[in-house]
């Protein structure tokens, strides 16, 4: 851009023998718009030690500097710039929704929570930040605050389906399934027939034990979105769930080839359970599966129990971790397959205590704690 | 990237420039062909250098972006919803660029821009993904072509003038050189500038509420021969128009692009598709990114664009 100020020059007969403080801070927005985040940082960082910057410049200079920093992700030389371009200017208000995010990264929830309060005291109909708010609160599991922020959606857009949507998946994470369809409907009726929306009810179906009706929403979410693991991985296992193995055997498979690496060992693990469900043989197609996988970390202990290599009780024992939230995510699958596991080789009570574990104690937001259900029905 | 296209004659809002002729309005004569500034508003620059001044609406004070690619100047729903305005709904749909589409209208009983005030205008309510935080609306030049307006961007200044000055006698800032511009301002007040690219002739439009400037592909391939198939031109990635529509973006590395005088080499110019950029839009929006660069003088009645560089003097 410096480039055509000298061109400019020449047209117009102007002068400017340096870089001007305007132009400092006009090349910074022309290289942040070229994602160059060095330059902009730079340009800024000189326009702003300069005394002649315009004051409103300076607001916006501290703003578009943090964001650079925040690219780099250096959060912490972001959220200063930000607190700066507030101390200038306390109603540029974008400051606070970037500084919030920023927080967000470097895992200052209180005080991203509070940014974005702020920010709603002065727009109290700004949906977005209702939307952003839910979702911090939503992630800490703090799910009636989110519930009521995406509420406050609802009554100030009640024929949109993003608050319905929103609302529905928290209801169902809190395990109020009643009010989860009844969003999730509300949702699809409205006419938001994404891929998400028959997701999270299906999700809803099959945590309530209605597989015939879970297989239909993930078909149909599949449909849409037939490339999206998560969703082919829920039709797998409703399809299992509701013991039509073949064709849960069919989707696991597809799974298992094209898969992203983190799905690999769940796609060869889910295989092996199928074949073995559906009589074939589950050692075999599990090998060939997990051969994929080269994994040291968990779940590692799982694929070695499953691969005759490892041990239920080596298995428990890796589960423990010194991450509370991880030991219970780890513990759940543990229990889950190792129940399984215990199944298979007619071992009911420990197979019957290690599901029952499973179904009580696995995060919501898991999906052996749904599998661990439907195994237990099907043993009783 | 505001460009709003539909003409709209079946909602006839109540422009501000009526507000000239209000007693409270200072409309000061010229002397000696002085230019007689109206107001001096301070600039709020966006994050992407969109510029926004302060205005009271319904004696709430908001800040609004000054765009001249709109029609009529606009609230945001969230802004419209704070002040309580019950909406109405407007005679014709009107698409803002990116196929953005806005329906309903709110009346303003009181509407100030530095001295001067109007009363029951009528805002278009502005679809909210368009709007940030730090802003409430559109100041469209149903407001601003009743008078003569400067883009002081090097000093941060949004200044409103009279138009009832000497011919060509607006340049007071510089004694220096500056290019003067014949423009045509259409029925709904957009400006168009003939410029040239790459030495081809084409018709621009000055959209001070586009971050960016862009053409469509199709004139790409029209006018220079260009399509995706040419290895200079390169796809920069994914972007949204006005919050909502989804574009791939190209860019080509244009030479130069030159309004009468005034040469801008290496032009930053988005290319978006034809069902992106629409049909009926002009063949060159000049966004602020370019805008930025000049130091402008809008004479809407006098239908002249002025310009030098930022900073002269």
């Amino acid at each position: 851009m410096r480039q055509f100020l000298a061109v400019l020059c020449v047209a117009l007969c102007c002068t400017t023998a340096r870089a001007s403080t305007y132009s400092e801070f006009n090349a910074g927005i022309v290289a942040q718009s070229h994602d160059d985040w060095e330059s902009a940082i730079a340009h800024f960082t000189t326009a702003l030690a300069a005394s002649d910057l315009v004051p409103a410049y300076r607001t916006t200079a501290y703003v578009d500097r943090g964001l650079a920093y925040q690219h780099k992700k250096q959060f912490d030389l972001a959220i200063a710039d930000y607190t700066e371009a507030l101390n200038n200017d306390p109603s540029y208000l974008e400051a606070y929704q970037f500084r919030a995010a920023a927080y967000v990264v470097a895992d200052k929830i209180d005080l991203a929570i509070a940014d974005i309060t702020t920010l709603i005291s002065h727009k109290p109909f700004m949906i977005d930040a209702y939307g952003a708010r839910g979702e911090i609160y939503a992630s800490q599991h703090n799910y009636d605050a989110a519930i009521a922020d995406f509420s406050t959606i609802v009554g100030m857009t009640p024929k949109e389906p993003a608050g319905y949507e929103a609302r529905g998946a928290v209801y169902r994470a809190k395990g109020d399934y009643d009010h989860a369809m009844d969003d999730d409907d509300k949702a699809i009726d409205l006419g938001a027939k994404h891929a998400v929306n028959y997701f999270e009810r299906g999700l809803v179906y099959e945590a309530q034990g209605d597989y015939r009706h879970a297989v239909r929403d993930f078909e149909s979410a599949s449909d849409i979105a037939p490339k999206d693991d998560n969703v082919r991985l829920h039709l797998g296992l409703s399809t299992w769930e509701a013991g039509r193995f073949d064709d849960a055997l069919k989707t696991f498979g597809v799974i298992k080839d094209s898969a992203k690496p983190e799905f690999v060992p769940y796609a060869a693990l889910w295989m092996w359970l199928s074949m073995a469900k559906s009589g074939g043989d589950g050692d075999g197609a599990f090998k060939a599966a997990a051969g994929r996988y080269n994994g040291a970390d968990w779940p590692r202990p799982i694929v070695d129990l499953y691969a005759g290599t490892g041990s239920v009780d080596a298995m428990l024992k890796a589960a423990s971790d010194a991450d509370t939230k991880k030991q219970a995510e780890k513990t759940c699958e543990a229990n889950f397959y190792g129940g399984v596991w215990q199944d298979m080789h007619r071992e009911m009570a420990a197979a019957k205590a290690m599901l029952s574990t499973a179904a009580a104690a696995c995060p919501t937001y898991f999906i052996e704690r749904t599998a661990a259900a439907a195994e237990l029905k099907r043993l009783r | 990237m505001r460009i709003l296209l539909s003409v709209v004659l079946t909602m006839s809002l109540v422009s501000a420039a009526q507000a000239a002729d209000d007693p409270s309005a200072p409309s000061p004569a010229p002397t000696a062909c002085n230019v007689g500034r109206i107001a001096s508003l301070d600039m709020t620059m966006l994050p992407d250098g969109e510029i926004a001044v302060p205005v009271t609406v319904n004696d709430q004070e908001m800040k609004l972006i000054v765009d001249t690619g709109d029609i009529y100047s606009g609230i945001g729903e969230e802004s419209a919803d704070a002040l309580h305005l019950k909406r109405g709904i407007a005679g014709q749909m009107f698409y803002f660029l990116g196929n953005v589409p806005a329906y309903q209208y709110v009346e303003a009983h009181s509407f100030k821009l530095g001295p001067m005030s109007a009363s029951d205008l009528r805002l278009l309510v502005v679809p909210s993904q368009m709007m940030r935080p730090n802003v409430d609306g559109l100041l469209g030049p149903n407001v601003m072509k009743g008078f003569d307006v400067e883009f002081d961007f090097a000093h941060g200044k949004f200044n409103i003038f009279s138009q009832n000055h000497c011919p060509h006698a607006v340049v007071y800032w510089t004694k220096g050189n500056y290019a003067q511009v014949p423009m045509h301002v259409d029925d709904s007040w957009h400006i168009s500038v003939p410029v040239t690219l790459n030495g081809k002739p084409l018709t621009a439009v000055i959209d001070s509420g586009a971050d960016r400037s862009t053409m469509s592909l199709d004139t790409l391939k029209d006018i220079f021969g260009i399509d995706e198939k040419n290895p200079a031109l390169k796809q920069t990635g994914a972007g949204t128009i006005n919050g909502t529509a989804r574009t791939t973006i190209y860019r080509y590395p244009f030479d130069t692009l030159a309004l009468e005088g005034v040469t801008v080499k290496s032009p930053d110019i988005d290319i978006i598709p034809a069902e992106t950029y629409g049909t009926h839009n002009p063949q060159l929006i000049i966004g602020i990114n370019v805008l930025r660069q000049l130091r402008l003088y809008i004479a809407y009645k006098e239908q002249m664009l002025y310009a030098t560089s930022a900073e002269a003097n």
